[in-house]
């Protein structure tokens, strides 16, 4: 079990950090006055009269953004992974051949990269 | 009663009292951060900033946080009740938990007599101990993954704080702030490639050992390139100035906490500067040597004026990056959205892959143990060869690659003309 | 032992949400729930002593997926208002008798497996797995997924492109109508 030791001072933490943020909050609700008018009621438009639905309908390039993120996320940490291998001293030129592994492997990707740019996928005008 | 304390429940102990001192630390420095902030911009706008509570205003920011406890906690009819309060700890919450892989000084050899003594009636035996208590919360074999994953987590305060809140400033504020996010972390992990193929492994202590010794050690000479990328993507994943869009308090109110008010909002304001300092502390303790001072330590190991060397290093490291960061922001005019996400996606993702590319190459030529390759042992090789060719073939096959996927356009609009 | 009970708290925990991912009357609600799933998996896997796995469990996982999964709850809008499911009682029916079917399945998995299962996989058993190792294998033995992935990667950025251009052109011809043109 030695492997989880370095795991409990960050269980430790989590229960400070959550412990000091519910404490803090519920000790300020407590103490804070509460007078509930109208306007406080209304969301906050910089002092205007509110208008139209909150739902603002959210533009698809958002939508794209996430995907991509998640697509380059993937990549990411496989290159990590990767880079962790790199420097092995085990296998006689390990080097040279993890280099070329990755070149292919970016290689495609950056086709992928080439074609979401042409096509316009990160422009925001 | 008798209670025995196994040698490993006084470690247990002994990192609980370092987690407590290294949290409280935390919360007495983020006022100073806020108050050094706010005296720095004075400097730069030639005004004085904060100086009437206390000397130097140095009581202001502590009877700001003081008053924003004591104030009422407005929340208007439409929000989401639950997810409202749920938010400021969502964002909180990560930027203490990255705070659990810095490494703030080299161990402490903390040896105890064992013995017995008693407390409310409780007789506690206590075994005799000789351990090296690192300083700092935890060290883990997937040190800088966690930081990713913990910084990724951020994501959710922020947008579901746009949600919650049931307006239009804050939705878009929210969904702003997290496509920023997500962009640059994408440039955050890649920029760190450099690094760790130099290092060879996740684990910030082994970063920091790799690096001691003086600063010509440090990774910053060695990886310049993935430095740069690393502070602008750690800018944008703070929402720092200029990459402030998330508030953009000009265009959207206040952004994702417009509608937060007195404690709730005192979180999402700790939180950033948690993430500064958190910030601060890994660019340099990946880059800048972490802990080790710019020569090496002239103390003994495993004693305390070592572990005070190497925090005073670490702090004077932080402080001379959150200035930096400070600086930034009185210098600097905010990114336009499109312009910050052009930077992101189309100059520092394909910066940081030429930056791991190159770096790969290097180190694949002068391998492991920092020797230089003799010119025979680099031509003779059938590996060295086989790169070379294999790099011919790739790089013929992107020219082609590229060259169709440019202009096929073009040889289409030729081939209707025709 | 210690280790034990924290992992069926852990187990709980994960299952638990899981069954409010379905049961939140709210979407976003829901997203959360599976959120906190995968961090209890992750959780479990730092358990298991697969540190690499539980780190990006939470990396991809709980840090990308689901981002783009409330992503697209916000996207369109879904079940601010709305109440109850719009599904039928007999797929509801269906689905009640299918998950029946499949808990008693893995219970009598679990009742013929259960000797060698206690004998050859225990928590304290548990492989040390280093990084590297795992890392090495990827760029050894599993070469060719490891290029293939690259592959999949390139067909979900086209197919993202695609999908998404033809959403942009269709959500500019519904402004230009709104304007009047």
């Amino acid at each position: 079990m030695d492997y989880l030791a370095p795991y409990i001072p960050i269980l430790m933490l989590l229960v400070i950090a959550l412990g000091f943020g519910i404490v803090t909050l519920a000790l300020s609700g407590l103490i804070g006055p509460r007078v509930i008018t109208f306007t406080k009621l209304l969301p906050y438009e910089c002092g205007n009269v509110p208008t139209g639905e909150a739902n603002v309908r959210i533009p698809i390039k958002f939508y794209l953004v996430a995907l991509l993120f998640l697509l380059f996320d993937m990549e990411t940490v496989l290159i990590l992974a990767w880079a962790i291998a790199f420097r092995d001293p085990t296998i006689p030129n390990f080097q040279p051949y993890a280099f070329l592994a990755m070149v292919f492997f970016l290689l495609i990707l950056v086709v992928g990269f080439i074609y979401e740019w042409r096509k316009g996928a990160l422009e925001w005008t | 009663m008798t209670l025995t304390l196994t040698p490993f429940a006084i470690e247990m102990l002994l990192r609980l009292v370092l987690i407590l001192v290294i949290f409280h630390v935390l919360l007495i420095i983020v006022p100073f951060m806020v108050l050094w902030e706010r005296k720095l911009l004075g400097f730069i706008q030639e005004r004085p900033g904060p100086n009437r509570v206390g000397p130097w205003g140095i009581l202001q920011t502590i009877v700001d946080g003081l008053k924003l406890f004591l104030k009422e906690d407005i929340r208007p009819a439409s929000v989401d009740r639950t997810l409202h309060t749920l938010a400021p700890l969502m964002t909180v919450a990560p930027a203490i938990l990255v705070l659990a892989i810095v490494p703030f000084a080299d161990p402490v050899r903390i040896t105890l007599d064992g013995g017995e003594f008693s407390l409310l009636g409780l007789t506690i035996q206590v075994a005799p101990v000789v351990l090296d208590l690192p300083i700092g919360i935890t060290s883990l074999e997937v040190g800088i993954l966690y930081y990713l994953a913990i910084t990724g987590l951020a994501v959710y305060g922020i947008v579901l704080a746009g949600w919650a809140s049931n307006s239009k400033y804050s939705l878009l504020g929210g969904i702003r702030s997290s496509a920023q996010m997500l962009s640059y972390e994408i440039a955050l992990g890649l920029s760190l490639v450099g690094v760790l193929l130099i290092a060879g492994t996740f684990d910030l202590r082994a970063i920091i050992e790799q690096q001691d010794g003086g600063f010509w050690n440090w990774h910053v000479w060695k990886q310049p390139v993935g430095f740069l990328l690393f502070m602008v993507a750690g800018f944008a994943e703070t929402n720092r100035l200029p990459f402030d869009l998330p508030e953009g308090e000009s265009e959207l109110g206040a952004g994702f906490h417009t509608e937060f008010s007195s404690m709730k909002f005192a979180m999402f304001f700790m939180a950033e500067y948690m993430n500064m300092f958190t910030f601060s502390a890994v660019l340099a303790t990946l880059f800048l040597g972490g802990y080790t001072g710019p020569i090496a330590s002239p103390f003994a190991e495993l004693g305390w004026l070592n572990v005070a060397w190497g925090v005073f290093w670490l702090m004077a490291k932080i402080f001379l990056i959150v200035s930096f960061m400070i600086f930034i922001r009185g210098t600097l005019p905010r990114f336009r959205y499109d312009q910050l996400m052009d930077l992101g996606w189309k100059v520092m993702f394909p910066l940081a892959l030429a930056n791991m590319v190159l770096t790969a190459g290097v180190v694949a030529v002068f391998p492991p143990g920092n020797r230089w390759v003799t010119r025979e042992e680099i031509i003779g090789q059938p590996s060295t060869v086989g790169l070379t060719l294999g790099l011919l073939v790739v790089g013929v096959a992107q020219i082609i690659i590229m060259d169709m996927i440019l202009n096929a356009r073009k040889r289409r609009l030729l081939a209707n003309a025709r | 032992m210690i280790s034990q009970i924290v992992y069926g708290l852990l187990f709980v925990l994960a299952l638990f949400s899981a069954m409010m991912v379905v049961l939140s009357p709210h979407a976003v609600y829901g997203a959360l729930y599976l959120v906190l799933t995968m961090v209890g998996i992750a959780a479990l896997f730092v358990l298991m002593n697969a540190q690499l796995a539980g780190v990006l469990q939470i990396i991809v996982y709980a840090g990308a997926i689901m981002v783009l999964f409330l992503f697209v709850i916000m996207l369109l809008n879904v079940g601010r208002q709305e109440g109850g499911s719009g599904i039928n009682r007999s797929v509801r029916w269906l689905g009640g008798v299918l998950s029946v079917a499949f808990i008693l399945q893995v219970i009598a998995m679990y009742a013929g497996l259960r000797d060698e299962l206690a004998a050859n996989y225990t928590l304290e058993g548990a492989q040390s797995i280093r990084i590297d190792d795992v890392a090495r294998l990827l760029l050894t033995d599993y070469i060719y997924a490891f290029e293939m992935t690259s592959v999949l990667l390139l067909v979900a950025v086209i197919g993202a492109v695609v999908l998404a251009r033809r959403r942009l052109v269709q959500g500019a011809l519904e402004e230009g109508e709104r304007r009047g043109f």
